[in-house]
Protein backbone atom coordinates (compact mmCIF):
# COMPACT_ATOMS: atom_id res chain seq x y z
CA UNK A 1 0.00 0.00 0.00
CA UNK A 2 1.69 2.99 -0.88
CA UNK A 3 -1.06 5.38 -0.20
CA UNK A 4 -1.56 6.44 3.39
CA UNK A 5 -5.32 7.57 2.76
CA UNK A 6 -6.96 5.81 -0.25
CA UNK A 7 -10.61 5.81 -0.39
CA UNK A 8 -13.15 4.93 -2.96
CA UNK A 9 -17.23 6.25 -3.08
CA UNK A 10 -17.07 6.85 0.58
CA UNK A 11 -20.41 7.76 1.39
CA UNK A 12 -22.18 8.60 4.56
CA UNK A 13 -26.06 8.81 5.32
CA UNK A 14 -27.38 9.65 8.36
CA UNK A 15 -30.68 9.32 6.64
CA UNK A 16 -32.12 10.15 2.95
CA UNK A 17 -32.19 14.01 3.09
CA UNK A 18 -29.21 14.41 5.72
CA UNK A 19 -25.74 12.86 3.41
CA UNK A 20 -22.68 14.06 5.03
CA UNK A 21 -20.06 12.47 2.83
CA UNK A 22 -21.22 12.14 -0.88
CA UNK A 23 -18.73 9.62 -3.12
CA UNK A 24 -15.61 11.09 -1.89
CA UNK A 25 -12.07 9.21 -3.92
CA UNK A 26 -9.08 10.68 -1.33
CA UNK A 27 -5.42 9.50 -2.38
CA UNK A 28 -3.12 11.17 0.34
CA UNK A 29 0.44 10.06 0.06
CA UNK A 30 3.02 8.75 2.74
CA UNK A 31 4.42 12.32 4.42
CA UNK A 32 2.21 14.40 2.92
CA UNK A 33 0.22 17.27 4.81
CA UNK A 34 -2.84 17.85 3.14
CA UNK A 35 -5.69 20.46 3.90
CA UNK A 36 -9.50 19.47 3.91
CA UNK A 37 -10.74 23.02 2.92
CA UNK A 38 -14.57 23.75 3.50
CA UNK A 39 -17.15 25.87 5.19
CA UNK A 40 -19.08 24.87 8.37
CA UNK A 41 -21.54 21.74 7.38
CA UNK A 42 -19.22 20.68 4.35
CA UNK A 43 -18.25 17.01 5.70
CA UNK A 44 -14.81 17.38 7.03
CA UNK A 45 -15.56 16.06 10.53
CA UNK A 46 -17.65 13.07 9.24
CA UNK A 47 -14.94 12.78 6.76
CA UNK A 48 -12.03 12.82 9.30
CA UNK A 49 -14.62 10.51 11.63
CA UNK A 50 -14.57 7.49 8.61
CA UNK A 51 -10.92 7.83 7.74
CA UNK A 52 -10.14 7.40 11.97
CA UNK A 53 -12.88 3.98 11.97
CA UNK A 54 -14.89 6.01 14.24
CA UNK A 55 -17.95 6.03 11.77
CA UNK A 56 -18.50 3.50 8.83
CA UNK A 57 -19.60 4.50 5.67
CA UNK A 58 -23.02 3.76 4.50
CA UNK A 59 -21.25 2.73 0.98
CA UNK A 60 -18.08 3.03 -0.38
CA UNK A 61 -15.04 2.04 1.47
CA UNK A 62 -11.10 2.84 1.61
CA UNK A 63 -7.88 1.85 3.84
CA UNK A 64 -5.85 4.00 6.27
CA UNK A 65 -2.40 2.95 6.72
CA UNK A 66 -3.22 -0.39 4.84
CA UNK A 67 -6.35 -1.02 7.56
CA UNK A 68 -9.50 -1.50 5.97
CA UNK A 69 -11.30 1.66 7.39
CA UNK A 70 -14.36 -0.48 8.47
CA UNK A 71 -12.72 -3.87 9.96
CA UNK A 72 -9.51 -2.71 11.08
CA UNK A 73 -10.64 0.70 13.03
CA UNK A 74 -8.68 -0.90 15.76
CA UNK A 75 -5.59 -0.89 13.80
CA UNK A 76 -5.89 2.32 12.74
CA UNK A 77 -6.53 4.25 15.75
CA UNK A 78 -3.14 2.68 17.24
CA UNK A 79 -1.34 4.48 14.27
CA UNK A 80 -3.46 7.52 14.27
CA UNK A 81 -3.10 10.97 16.39
CA UNK A 82 -6.83 12.68 16.33
CA UNK A 83 -7.13 16.58 17.61
CA UNK A 84 -10.36 18.06 17.51
CA UNK A 85 -11.53 21.35 17.37
CA UNK A 86 -12.55 21.68 21.16
CA UNK A 87 -10.05 19.38 22.63
CA UNK A 88 -12.19 17.63 25.63
CA UNK A 89 -9.90 16.25 27.87
CA UNK A 90 -11.20 14.82 31.47
CA UNK A 91 -11.68 17.86 33.90
CA UNK A 92 -11.27 16.41 37.05
CA UNK A 93 -7.66 15.08 36.29
CA UNK A 94 -4.56 16.72 36.10
CA UNK A 95 -2.15 16.93 33.40
CA UNK A 96 0.33 14.59 34.58
CA UNK A 97 -2.75 12.24 35.41
CA UNK A 98 -4.09 13.04 31.44
CA UNK A 99 -0.68 11.70 30.58
CA UNK A 100 -0.90 8.55 32.01
CA UNK A 101 -4.12 8.03 31.46
CA UNK A 102 -3.66 8.45 27.88
CA UNK A 103 -0.30 5.90 27.89
CA UNK A 104 -1.99 2.99 28.56
CA UNK A 105 -3.95 2.71 25.48
CA UNK A 106 -1.19 2.43 22.97
CA UNK A 107 1.74 -0.38 22.76
CA UNK A 108 4.27 2.88 21.86
CA UNK A 109 4.86 5.93 23.48
CA UNK A 110 7.74 8.08 23.33
CA UNK A 111 8.41 9.26 27.19
CA UNK A 112 10.61 11.66 26.35
CA UNK A 113 8.50 14.02 23.63
CA UNK A 114 5.71 14.65 26.56
CA UNK A 115 7.82 16.52 28.87
CA UNK A 116 9.65 18.22 25.87
CA UNK A 117 6.89 19.55 24.21
CA UNK A 118 5.13 20.61 27.87
CA UNK A 119 8.06 22.64 28.43
CA UNK A 120 8.25 23.58 24.82
CA UNK A 121 4.24 25.03 24.76
CA UNK A 122 5.09 26.57 28.73
CA UNK A 123 2.43 24.38 29.79
CA UNK A 124 2.38 23.44 33.29
CA UNK A 125 2.13 19.67 34.78
CA UNK A 126 0.40 19.94 38.03
CA UNK A 127 -2.68 21.95 38.06
CA UNK A 128 -6.26 19.99 36.89
CA UNK A 129 -7.52 20.37 33.53
CA UNK A 130 -10.03 22.42 34.21
CA UNK A 131 -7.86 24.87 34.88
CA UNK A 132 -6.58 25.32 32.02
CA UNK A 133 -7.23 27.64 28.92
CA UNK A 134 -9.17 26.00 25.33
CA UNK A 135 -5.92 26.79 23.52
CA UNK A 136 -3.69 24.86 26.28
CA UNK A 137 -5.63 22.24 26.23
CA UNK A 138 -5.35 22.12 22.61
CA UNK A 139 -1.53 21.98 22.72
CA UNK A 140 -1.66 19.13 25.45
CA UNK A 141 -4.64 17.30 23.20
CA UNK A 142 -1.58 17.63 20.57
CA UNK A 143 1.29 16.73 22.68
CA UNK A 144 -1.24 13.41 23.86
CA UNK A 145 -1.94 12.33 20.28
CA UNK A 146 1.85 12.78 19.15
CA UNK A 147 3.64 10.94 22.09
CA UNK A 148 2.81 7.56 20.41
CA UNK A 149 4.53 8.36 17.45
CA UNK A 150 1.41 8.19 14.64
CA UNK A 151 2.29 7.35 10.77
CA UNK A 152 -0.94 9.76 10.05
CA UNK A 153 -2.16 12.89 12.22
CA UNK A 154 -5.85 14.11 11.64
CA UNK A 155 -6.08 17.39 12.63
CA UNK A 156 -10.05 19.15 12.75
CA UNK A 157 -9.99 22.89 13.19
CA UNK A 158 -7.79 22.46 16.30
CA UNK A 159 -7.18 25.77 16.39
CA UNK A 160 -10.03 27.73 15.31
CA UNK A 161 -10.90 28.96 18.47
CA UNK A 162 -7.64 29.84 19.41
CA UNK A 163 -7.91 34.12 20.73
CA UNK A 164 -4.44 34.10 20.91
CA UNK A 165 -1.98 33.86 18.00
CA UNK A 166 0.99 32.85 19.76
CA UNK A 167 -0.48 29.39 21.01
CA UNK A 168 -1.44 28.93 17.05
CA UNK A 169 2.21 29.27 16.54
CA UNK A 170 3.20 26.96 18.91
CA UNK A 171 0.43 24.57 18.10
CA UNK A 172 2.11 24.39 14.04
CA UNK A 173 5.74 24.38 15.13
CA UNK A 174 4.99 21.41 16.75
CA UNK A 175 3.02 19.40 14.29
CA UNK A 176 5.95 20.57 11.66
CA UNK A 177 8.61 19.82 13.85
CA UNK A 178 7.36 15.86 14.93
CA UNK A 179 5.21 15.21 11.85
CA UNK A 180 6.22 17.24 8.63
CA UNK A 181 9.57 17.15 8.96
CA UNK A 182 10.05 14.15 10.08
CA UNK A 183 7.82 12.72 6.71
CA UNK A 184 4.64 11.77 8.38
CA UNK A 185 1.32 12.29 6.92
CA UNK A 186 -0.56 15.01 8.17
CA UNK A 187 -4.62 15.72 7.32
CA UNK A 188 -5.66 19.11 8.70
CA UNK A 189 -9.17 19.74 8.24
CA UNK A 190 -10.65 23.56 8.39
CA UNK A 191 -13.18 26.42 7.37
CA UNK A 192 -10.03 29.04 7.76
CA UNK A 193 -7.58 29.02 4.87
CA UNK A 194 -5.02 30.56 7.96
CA UNK A 195 -5.02 27.36 9.67
CA UNK A 196 -4.50 25.02 6.11
CA UNK A 197 -1.78 27.54 4.25
CA UNK A 198 0.53 27.38 7.73
CA UNK A 199 1.08 23.66 7.27
CA UNK A 200 -0.28 22.29 3.81
CA UNK A 201 0.85 23.00 0.38
CA UNK A 202 -1.88 21.21 -0.92
CA UNK A 203 -5.62 21.24 -0.54
CA UNK A 204 -8.98 19.47 -1.30
CA UNK A 205 -12.49 21.86 -1.43
CA UNK A 206 -15.47 20.07 0.33
CA UNK A 207 -18.41 21.27 0.18
CA UNK A 208 -21.99 20.06 0.74
CA UNK A 209 -19.85 16.63 1.08
CA UNK A 210 -18.57 16.58 -1.95
CA UNK A 211 -14.72 16.60 -3.15
CA UNK A 212 -14.74 19.74 -5.26
CA UNK A 213 -11.08 20.09 -6.50
CA UNK A 214 -7.70 19.50 -5.45
CA UNK A 215 -5.46 22.46 -5.59
CA UNK A 216 -2.37 24.27 -4.47
CA UNK A 217 -3.01 26.51 -1.07
CA UNK A 218 -0.33 28.91 -3.58
CA UNK A 219 -2.84 29.12 -5.87
CA UNK A 220 -5.82 30.50 -3.73
CA UNK A 221 -3.20 33.16 -2.48
CA UNK A 222 -1.73 33.91 -5.66
CA UNK A 223 -4.53 34.52 -7.96
CA UNK A 224 -6.45 35.94 -5.42
CA UNK A 225 -9.19 33.19 -4.98
CA UNK A 226 -11.63 33.83 -2.20
CA UNK A 227 -9.99 32.74 1.06
CA UNK A 228 -13.66 32.07 2.57
CA UNK A 229 -14.16 28.59 2.34
CA UNK A 230 -18.15 29.33 1.37
CA UNK A 231 -17.07 31.30 -1.59
CA UNK A 232 -14.35 29.48 -3.07
CA UNK A 233 -16.49 26.43 -2.66
CA UNK A 234 -19.69 28.68 -4.62
CA UNK A 235 -16.81 29.67 -7.24
CA UNK A 236 -16.06 26.01 -8.09
CA UNK A 237 -19.83 24.49 -8.27
CA UNK A 238 -20.53 27.49 -10.31
CA UNK A 239 -17.25 26.41 -12.70
CA UNK A 240 -18.36 22.75 -12.57
CA UNK A 241 -21.84 23.86 -13.61
CA UNK A 242 -20.79 26.01 -16.45
CA UNK A 243 -18.27 23.22 -18.01
CA UNK A 244 -21.09 20.73 -17.87
CA UNK B 1 -11.93 -6.74 29.17
CA UNK B 2 -11.49 -3.87 31.75
CA UNK B 3 -8.88 -0.98 30.61
CA UNK B 4 -6.48 -0.13 33.30
CA UNK B 5 -6.53 3.63 32.25
CA UNK B 6 -9.92 3.94 32.15
CA UNK B 7 -10.90 2.16 35.82
CA UNK B 8 -8.93 4.96 37.64
CA UNK B 9 -9.92 7.50 35.55
CA UNK B 10 -13.64 6.40 36.62
CA UNK B 11 -12.69 5.92 40.23
CA UNK B 12 -11.82 9.48 40.15
CA UNK B 13 -14.31 10.79 38.63
CA UNK B 14 -17.03 8.72 40.97
CA UNK B 15 -14.59 9.90 43.85
CA UNK B 16 -16.69 12.38 45.67
CA UNK B 17 -20.24 11.17 44.75
CA UNK B 18 -19.65 8.26 46.02
CA UNK B 19 -18.45 9.32 49.24
CA UNK B 20 -21.38 11.57 49.31
CA UNK B 21 -23.79 8.86 48.97
CA UNK B 22 -22.02 6.69 51.30
CA UNK B 23 -21.90 9.26 54.03
CA UNK B 24 -25.67 10.26 54.01
CA UNK B 25 -26.63 6.94 54.06
CA UNK B 26 -24.18 6.47 57.18
CA UNK B 27 -25.68 9.61 58.64
CA UNK B 28 -29.69 8.70 58.03
CA UNK B 29 -28.86 5.40 59.58
CA UNK B 30 -27.70 7.15 62.27
CA UNK B 31 -30.41 9.39 62.57
CA UNK B 32 -33.21 6.82 62.22
CA UNK B 33 -32.39 4.69 64.81
CA UNK B 34 -32.14 7.77 67.00
CA UNK B 35 -35.10 9.39 65.91
CA UNK B 36 -37.42 5.87 66.99
CA UNK B 37 -35.58 5.04 70.09
CA UNK B 38 -32.70 2.41 68.75
CA UNK B 39 -35.57 0.21 68.64
CA UNK B 40 -37.94 -0.31 66.22
CA UNK B 41 -41.65 -2.05 65.73
CA UNK B 42 -41.83 -3.75 62.81
CA UNK B 43 -45.11 -3.83 60.77
CA UNK B 44 -46.98 -7.01 60.81
CA UNK B 45 -46.73 -7.59 56.99
CA UNK B 46 -42.64 -8.58 57.16
CA UNK B 47 -42.94 -12.18 56.85
CA UNK B 48 -41.91 -11.97 53.69
CA UNK B 49 -38.23 -10.92 54.98
CA UNK B 50 -38.02 -13.16 57.83
CA UNK B 51 -35.68 -15.18 55.11
CA UNK B 52 -33.28 -12.29 54.39
CA UNK B 53 -32.14 -12.19 57.80
CA UNK B 54 -32.41 -14.86 60.76
CA UNK B 55 -35.34 -15.19 62.94
CA UNK B 56 -33.64 -14.05 66.09
CA UNK B 57 -33.02 -10.66 64.98
CA UNK B 58 -36.39 -9.54 64.65
CA UNK B 59 -37.28 -6.24 65.66
CA UNK B 60 -33.84 -4.93 65.88
CA UNK B 61 -32.87 -1.30 64.34
CA UNK B 62 -30.21 -3.37 62.32
CA UNK B 63 -33.16 -5.47 60.89
CA UNK B 64 -35.30 -2.44 60.18
CA UNK B 65 -31.98 -0.84 58.53
CA UNK B 66 -30.75 -3.68 56.43
CA UNK B 67 -34.22 -4.94 55.27
CA UNK B 68 -35.96 -1.59 54.44
CA UNK B 69 -34.01 1.53 54.16
CA UNK B 70 -30.65 -0.16 53.06
CA UNK B 71 -32.68 -1.53 50.16
CA UNK B 72 -34.34 1.67 49.74
CA UNK B 73 -31.01 3.72 49.78
CA UNK B 74 -29.21 1.22 47.64
CA UNK B 75 -31.15 1.12 44.75
CA UNK B 76 -31.23 5.59 44.70
CA UNK B 77 -27.59 4.92 44.91
CA UNK B 78 -27.27 2.79 42.03
CA UNK B 79 -29.15 5.06 39.97
CA UNK B 80 -27.24 7.85 41.13
CA UNK B 81 -24.13 6.05 40.26
CA UNK B 82 -25.25 4.81 36.30
CA UNK B 83 -27.74 7.38 35.33
CA UNK B 84 -25.17 9.35 33.25
CA UNK B 85 -21.92 6.93 33.07
CA UNK B 86 -22.02 6.36 29.65
CA UNK B 87 -24.19 9.71 28.42
CA UNK B 88 -21.85 11.57 30.53
CA UNK B 89 -18.81 11.18 27.92
CA UNK B 90 -21.13 12.72 25.05
CA UNK B 91 -22.52 15.34 27.26
CA UNK B 92 -19.00 16.44 28.57
CA UNK B 93 -17.58 16.28 24.72
CA UNK B 94 -15.10 13.75 25.81
CA UNK B 95 -16.46 10.96 23.72
CA UNK B 96 -14.57 11.78 20.76
CA UNK B 97 -11.18 11.73 22.99
CA UNK B 98 -11.85 8.38 24.54
CA UNK B 99 -13.19 6.99 21.00
CA UNK B 100 -10.04 8.07 19.39
CA UNK B 101 -7.98 5.70 21.51
CA UNK B 102 -7.33 2.32 20.28
CA UNK B 103 -10.42 0.60 22.52
CA UNK B 104 -13.39 -1.15 21.67
CA UNK B 105 -16.31 0.17 22.82
CA UNK B 106 -17.35 -3.17 24.47
CA UNK B 107 -14.35 -2.63 26.84
CA UNK B 108 -15.31 1.45 27.86
CA UNK B 109 -18.91 -0.38 28.70
CA UNK B 110 -17.24 -2.67 30.58
CA UNK B 111 -14.88 -1.08 32.29
CA UNK B 112 -17.55 1.20 33.53
CA UNK B 113 -19.80 -1.10 34.24
CA UNK B 114 -17.40 -3.01 37.02
CA UNK B 115 -16.54 0.27 38.33
CA UNK B 116 -19.99 1.20 39.43
CA UNK B 117 -20.91 -2.58 40.73
CA UNK B 118 -17.50 -2.39 42.41
CA UNK B 119 -18.37 1.10 44.33
CA UNK B 120 -21.65 -0.81 45.00
CA UNK B 121 -20.02 -3.59 46.77
CA UNK B 122 -17.98 -0.85 48.81
CA UNK B 123 -21.51 0.96 49.63
CA UNK B 124 -23.59 -2.36 50.87
CA UNK B 125 -20.91 -4.45 52.73
CA UNK B 126 -19.58 -1.23 53.98
CA UNK B 127 -22.40 0.42 55.71
CA UNK B 128 -24.06 -3.19 56.12
CA UNK B 129 -21.03 -3.65 58.67
CA UNK B 130 -20.92 -0.70 60.09
CA UNK B 131 -24.47 -1.03 61.30
CA UNK B 132 -24.29 -3.89 62.49
CA UNK B 133 -21.20 -3.03 64.70
CA UNK B 134 -23.37 -0.05 66.08
CA UNK B 135 -26.14 -2.61 66.58
CA UNK B 136 -23.92 -4.65 68.39
CA UNK B 137 -22.39 -2.02 70.26
CA UNK B 138 -26.34 -0.58 71.35
CA UNK B 139 -27.17 -3.67 72.46
CA UNK B 140 -29.41 -5.02 70.21
CA UNK B 141 -27.37 -7.64 69.01
CA UNK B 142 -24.78 -8.37 66.09
CA UNK B 143 -26.65 -10.08 63.12
CA UNK B 144 -24.90 -13.78 62.60
CA UNK B 145 -22.65 -13.98 59.97
CA UNK B 146 -25.25 -16.23 57.60
CA UNK B 147 -27.71 -13.15 57.87
CA UNK B 148 -25.43 -11.04 57.19
CA UNK B 149 -24.14 -12.39 54.63
CA UNK B 150 -27.38 -12.85 52.88
CA UNK B 151 -29.39 -10.01 53.39
CA UNK B 152 -26.12 -7.58 52.57
CA UNK B 153 -26.28 -9.87 49.23
CA UNK B 154 -29.68 -9.30 48.69
CA UNK B 155 -29.68 -5.86 48.96
CA UNK B 156 -26.59 -5.31 46.55
CA UNK B 157 -28.07 -7.71 43.84
CA UNK B 158 -31.20 -5.39 44.09
CA UNK B 159 -28.36 -2.32 43.65
CA UNK B 160 -26.94 -3.92 40.95
CA UNK B 161 -30.02 -4.15 39.10
CA UNK B 162 -30.87 -0.87 39.56
CA UNK B 163 -27.31 0.28 38.64
CA UNK B 164 -27.43 -1.64 35.55
CA UNK B 165 -31.16 -0.13 34.36
CA UNK B 166 -29.79 3.08 34.89
CA UNK B 167 -26.29 2.30 33.16
CA UNK B 168 -28.23 1.12 30.06
CA UNK B 169 -30.37 4.05 30.06
CA UNK B 170 -27.34 5.86 29.76
CA UNK B 171 -26.13 4.39 26.79
CA UNK B 172 -29.71 4.87 25.07
CA UNK B 173 -30.30 8.44 25.85
CA UNK B 174 -27.62 10.88 25.23
CA UNK B 175 -28.93 13.24 27.78
CA UNK B 176 -28.03 12.25 31.60
CA UNK B 177 -31.17 13.93 32.94
CA UNK B 178 -33.27 11.47 30.40
CA UNK B 179 -31.44 8.27 31.24
CA UNK B 180 -31.72 9.69 35.10
CA UNK B 181 -35.84 10.07 34.41
CA UNK B 182 -36.39 6.90 32.81
CA UNK B 183 -34.43 5.14 35.56
CA UNK B 184 -36.71 7.06 38.78
CA UNK B 185 -39.99 6.22 36.21
CA UNK B 186 -38.84 2.50 35.83
CA UNK B 187 -38.34 2.03 39.46
CA UNK B 188 -40.73 3.56 40.91
CA UNK B 189 -42.85 1.72 39.12
CA UNK B 190 -41.37 -1.59 40.68
CA UNK B 191 -42.18 0.08 44.13
CA UNK B 192 -45.93 0.76 43.67
CA UNK B 193 -48.44 1.47 44.90
CA UNK B 194 -46.26 3.37 47.93
CA UNK B 195 -42.64 4.02 46.99
CA UNK B 196 -41.54 3.34 50.77
CA UNK B 197 -43.71 -0.26 51.65
CA UNK B 198 -41.22 -2.24 48.91
CA UNK B 199 -42.44 -5.49 49.85
CA UNK B 200 -45.95 -5.12 49.55
CA UNK B 201 -48.38 -6.99 46.87
CA UNK B 202 -47.03 -5.22 44.10
CA UNK B 203 -43.65 -4.37 44.92
CA UNK B 204 -40.75 -6.27 42.81
CA UNK B 205 -40.07 -8.47 45.69
CA UNK B 206 -43.55 -10.01 46.16
CA UNK B 207 -42.66 -11.61 42.70
CA UNK B 208 -39.69 -12.80 44.08
CA UNK B 209 -41.14 -14.40 46.81
CA UNK B 210 -42.09 -17.16 44.26
CA UNK B 211 -38.42 -18.72 44.56
CA UNK B 212 -37.11 -21.00 46.96
CA UNK B 213 -35.57 -18.85 48.92
CA UNK B 214 -38.22 -16.65 49.75
CA UNK B 215 -40.16 -19.58 51.24
CA UNK B 216 -37.50 -20.49 54.00
CA UNK B 217 -34.68 -21.98 51.78
CA UNK B 218 -32.23 -19.46 52.44
CA UNK B 219 -30.46 -20.15 49.36
CA UNK B 220 -28.29 -16.69 48.51
CA UNK B 221 -27.94 -18.26 44.79
CA UNK B 222 -31.15 -17.90 43.53
CA UNK B 223 -31.03 -13.94 43.87
CA UNK B 224 -27.62 -14.17 42.99
CA UNK B 225 -28.37 -16.15 40.28
CA UNK B 226 -31.80 -13.40 39.27
CA UNK B 227 -29.43 -10.56 39.40
CA UNK B 228 -26.85 -11.69 37.26
CA UNK B 229 -28.58 -12.58 34.97
CA UNK B 230 -30.80 -9.58 34.95
CA UNK B 231 -27.51 -7.28 35.18
CA UNK B 232 -26.32 -9.37 32.10
CA UNK B 233 -29.17 -8.85 30.15
CA UNK B 234 -28.88 -5.06 30.96
CA UNK B 235 -25.14 -4.90 29.94
CA UNK B 236 -25.54 -6.77 27.16
CA UNK B 237 -28.15 -3.88 25.94
CA UNK B 238 -25.97 -1.82 26.62
CA UNK B 239 -22.88 -2.69 24.69
CA UNK B 240 -25.18 -3.59 22.30
CA UNK B 241 -26.82 -0.12 22.02
CA UNK B 242 -23.81 1.59 22.80
CA UNK B 243 -21.45 0.10 19.65
CA UNK B 244 -24.49 1.08 17.24
CA UNK B 245 -24.61 5.07 17.83
CA UNK B 246 -22.99 7.24 15.44
CA UNK B 247 -21.20 9.94 17.44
Amino acid sequence: MDKAIETWGLTKKFSPKNVAVKNVYLRVSHGEALGIFGPPGSGKTTLLKILMGLQSPSSGGGFCLGYDLVTESMQIRENVGYVANEASLYDHLTIREMIKFSRNFYSHWNDELVPRYLEFSNLPTRIKIKKMTPEQKSLLALILALAPEPQLLLLDEPTLFFSDPAYRQTFEEIVNLEMISQGRTVVIASRLLDEIKELTEETVLIYKGKILTRLEVDRILEDELPSDAEEICRMFVEEEKNDS
Amino acid sequence: MIHSSLWFKEIKEYRKLFLFCLLFTILLGIIIPYYYDQVLELPGNISAWEGITASSLHETSWLQWTSVVLLQLAVITGIVLGFSSLSRELTGQTLGFLLSKPVSRREIVTTKAVVGVTLLIFYIFGTSLLFGLLSWKYGVGFPGPDSFFLSATVTFIISVIAYMTAFFFSALFSRSWLSALASILLWGAMFIPELNIAYEDYGIFSAMQEAGFWLGEENAFIPIGIGIVLAGIFYELAVYTWSRREY
